[in-house]
């Protein structure tokens, strides 16, 4: 029984660190500049070029400034959560999961997050530690969120697609503010953004801190692995940037962040984590006759420590990963844009508890990039990356341990593409054709990382566990409404997933303790459809949108009906609805969000043994809202909530999620 | 009393209903095809955001040589249009963009920094061509018809959807050239 609750908290620990991949130039755009020009959002998260938000060759939504505002939320993936094609699950206070078109999960690990192109998914652990990432809403242009595998321009594990916060600018956006919030469950927060700039440069930083109490509905007692602890999370940021004469820019970002709060790990057991993060990150650009060239390096460190650990051992996961990457974007004659890059990467976890140990690998990347302009109304876009990975152990193995140094001693070389056809008959309509495929790797953590002993049982990940590989096929529609200042979107899409991986499941005997290990449970199919109409009138503004998804795994049969810790069958809702609407004035601004999400299951893990089982959750009906009021000096005054029709409401197999009601009082300047 | 029949087609009748409001509205929502040339406020705006974007932009005051042939009613109106528009002075960034009115008779010696192409000038355009060749001074317009013809590099349109238009041969010969993020962005000819 013990060592069950162990392997749940070994497999989602660790959590947070930034680390880059694919293409990474997206700062070194003005995007304001463009869309001033354009009259619309500009986005580089589908191909890596500048492109209208309507012209790109993939299914994606775009959040701006003044949607993040109106939200009430208080972090992103409350921002995210009414978004179209987004799954949304409230874990604790301070933890929630996002997923695009269904797999949601604890520790959801198919969305690749980045801000400014710059990775911030925890690929040592496959997760997005949300609180742990160095961003406040004030600093954010805009959330770019592309649906569908984007592997073959991000690289591995955006294989569901991708999440780009980008920032704003210093060189080109002056953004200076300050506010203060406080709230129910204890909510303290604070944050600044301030901007300075002069001749051709910028510097800016912003900060933060919050701090807060999980809450106080009981954890039930399968979930429940000990103790709660008050949340918090800081961070610093700071990032100046130059222009180099009239083609080229430098930018240089640092940043750290805190954070500690109570998770819901990947086995379904409550834990206490703890998460230090730190990145320095340098970016060249220049506009050469060759096209858009740049070159960014840079190192993330982080450090997770996870409580109560295994058998009395805490995990104290320390992860490092440097990039290099170099790339140019250029067109050949009105009709050909071209993108290649190079990337070298490093990623390395130490073991633990068991050490001193160290499970690396090295990654060469070469993609490449194709639009192909047939017509003024078509366009055929091709995207192709090959990745490869040679896997790595260094330091002492326990004894009777059942895999010898050499097995790790591995490469992997998955290719990844991207292709899609745009059609624009008319002004108002656009047709998409997408296909993609990408893969998932294995975290560092079901690589080897996690290493507990016991003279009983051990736990350990397994250098033979599989890339999870994902393909989807999508056909969207979209129509601009010109006359009612409205948008209507219609997306089907049919997804495969190959090779689905598991944290337990694998057991090993090989003369000593026996050893649980990751597996490869066998594969699911989605299919979905998208719809969505929304649109602005006057001082209003309303949205609504809906996700039908039906999943079905294969899985190995000893792994099924929510036996394995994965079970998207049957823990994906089949229906999530939206609705919104917004009014506002010169000194209002009111806003109500609606979100149903069908009956579906939890997953908890049973009392003894590596296996969980599924606990019913109803379907259930929440709102958010905002209300603002501008005052003179720039002052705004704002009460939001979330979760406000009821004051408790069971939404996963974690403790029910609270109300939560905080006013906020921010002065730009 | 409403009939079991009645009943049964009910939802049909809501089915049918809903679809029509759905129809309604994509039909509310067709684009009218615009066939006027003439430059409107927006096409000033996004002509002169286009040409921040220029590898050795324009600043400062520029003066706008509004090219028109006099005895073409379209471009005559279309040129006091554009006058209008541009008033003592139009800022967009840093530009400042000031009217000029050429007869295109003059335009090889008009003391401008821009030409203007106004809409419906046809035969007489290719001395507009000629001078920003010979000149190096950038042309742009609002009739799209004179970039694919590659009399002007420019061309814009902003309803009803913003469109941009760079002839890269005239471009070239005009001497002007464009940033690669703001060439991903536009289609070039």
């Amino acid at each position: 029984m013990i060592w069950i609750r162990y392997t749940v908290t070994g497999r989602r620990l660790a959590a947070v660190l930034l680390l880059l991949c694919g293409h990474s130039y997206a700062q070194s755009i003005d995007y304001g500049a463009l869309e001033q020009l354009v009259g619309e959002p500009v986005t580089t998260s589908v191909t890596g070029a500048p492109q209208r938000a309507s012209d790109v060759p993939a299914n994606m939504e775009i959040i701006t400034a003044e949607d993040i505002r109106r939200s009430g939320a208080y972090d992103v993936p409350g921002v995210l959560r009414h978004v179209l094609g987004v799954q949304f699950q409230q874990w604790t206070n301070d933890q929630a999961e996002v997923s695009l078109d269904g797999y949601d999960q604890a520790f959801s690990q198919r969305v690749l997050v980045l801000i400014d192109g710059r990775q911030v998914y925890a690929d040592y652990f496959s997760f997005t530690p949300w609180s742990a990432l160095p961003i406040e809403l004030a600093a954010i242009r805009q959330i770019e969120i592309v649906k569908g595998p984007a592997c073959a321009l991000f690289g591995f594990n955006a294989v569901a697609g991708v999440i780009n916060i980008v920032t704003f600018n210093p060189v080109h956006d002056d953004v200076s503010s300050v506010s203060a919030s406080a709230g129910t469950q204890g909510l303290s927060e604070g944050s600044f953004i301030t901007t300075l700039q002069g001749g051709n440069a910028g510097l800016r930083i912003f900060g933060g801190g919050r701090s807060d109490e999980d809450f106080s509905t009981p954890m039930p007692p399968e979930v429940d692995n000990g103790g709660r602890r008050n949340e918090s999370r800081r961070d610093i940021d700071l990032e100046g940037g130059a222009k180099l004469g009239d083609r080229g820019e430098v930018t240089v970002d640092l940043n750290g962040t805190d954070a500690a709060q109570n998770d819901i790990t990947p086995v379904y057991s409550s834990e206490i984590s703890e998460f230090a993060t730190n990145a320095a990150r340098v970016q060249l650009s220049y506009d050469a006759p060759v096209g858009l060239l740049e070159g960014s390096a840079y190192t993330n460190w982080m450090e997770q420590r996870a409580a109560p650990g295994f058998a009395g051992q805490e995990f104290d996961f320390t992860n490092r990963i440097s990039v290099a990457q170099l790339e140019d974007l250029f067109k050949a004659g009105a009709r050909h844009t071209f993108r290649v890059a190079l990337e070298y990467r490093s990623d390395s976890t130490q073991t633990t508890p068991f050490g001193p140990g160290e499970v690396l690998y090295h990654v060469w990347s070469g993609s490449a990039m194709w639009e192909w302009k047939v017509a003024p109304s078509v366009t055929f876009t091709n995207a192709v990356r090959l990745d490869s990975l040679s896997l790595a152990r260094e330091g002492p193995l326990p004894p009777g341990y059942p895999f010898t140094a050499g097995d790790w001693d591995r490469t992997l070389q998955p290719v990844s593409y991207n292709s899609g056809l745009v059609w624009k008959p008319d002004d108002a309509d656009t047709l998409r054709l997408t296909t993609g495929r990408g893969a998932l790797l294995p975290n560092l953590l079901n690589l080897g990382a996690r290493l507990a002993v016991t003279p009983l049982i051990g736990l350990s990940g397994s250098p033979f566990l599989r890339p999870t590989t994902v393909a989807q096929d999508e056909l969207s529609w979209t129509r601009a409404l010109g006359a009612v200042g409205a948008q209507i979107k219609l997306a089907a899409f049919y997804e495969q997933t190959d090779a689905v991986q598991d944290l337990g499941g694998g057991f090993s005997d090989a003369g000593g303790a026996p050893y649980a290990l990751p597996t490869n449970i066998g594969n699911s199919r989605a299919r979905g459809v998208e719809s969505g109409i929304d649109g602005t009138v006057d001082h209003w503004r309303w949205g609504l949108n809906a996700t039908l998804e039906t999943i079905i795994d294969r899985f190995d049969p000893e792994a099924t009906d929510g036996v394995a810790f994965v079970d998207f069958e049957d823990t994906t809702p089949h229906v999530i609805a939206n609705a919104n609407i917004g009014w506002s004035s010169s000194a209002w601004e009111v806003d109500t969000y609606l979100q149903y999400d069908s009956r579906t299951f939890g997953l908890e893990p049973v009392v003894v043994g590596l296996v969980s089982q599924l606990t019913p959750v109803s379907g259930y009906l929440e709102a958010d809202a905002r209300v603002g009021y501008r005052l003179p000096h720039q002052i705004t005054l704002a009460l939001s909530g979330q979760n406000v029709l009821h004051a408790e409401q069971r939404q996963t197999s974690a403790a029910e999620v609270q109300r939560r009601v905080l006013g906020t009082v921010t002065m730009q300047f | 009393m409403m009939s079991a029949r009645d009943r049964r087609i009910l939802p049909l009748g809501r089915a049918r209903s809903a679809a029509g409001l759905l129809m309604g509205l994509i039909c509310l929502g067709s684009p009218v095809a615009s066939v006027h040339a003439d430059a409107t406020p927006s096409d000033m705006q996004i002509m002169a955001r286009a040409l921040s974007f220029m590898q050795k932009p324009l600043s400062g005051e520029v003066g706008v040589g509004i090219v028109f042939a006099p005895g073409n009613p379209e471009s005559a109106r279309d040129a006091q249009q554009v006058q209008r528009i541009l008033g003592n002075g139009l800022r967009v960034g840093n530009l400042i963009l000031r009217p000029v009115l050429v007869p295109i008779s003059e335009v090889a010696r008009a003391r401008v920094a821009l030409y203007f192409l106004t809409a419906g000038v046809r035969g007489e355009a290719r001395a507009v061509a000629v001078a920003s060749r010979a000149r190096q001074i950038p042309c742009a317009t609002a009739d799209l018809a004179q970039v694919r013809q590659g009399i002007c590099a420019l061309g814009v349109r902003s309803q009803p959807r913003i469109e941009i238009l760079v002839n890269r041969v005239a471009a070239q010969a005009d001497g002007i050239s464009f940033s690669t993020a703001f060439r991903m962005m536009i289609t070039e000819l």
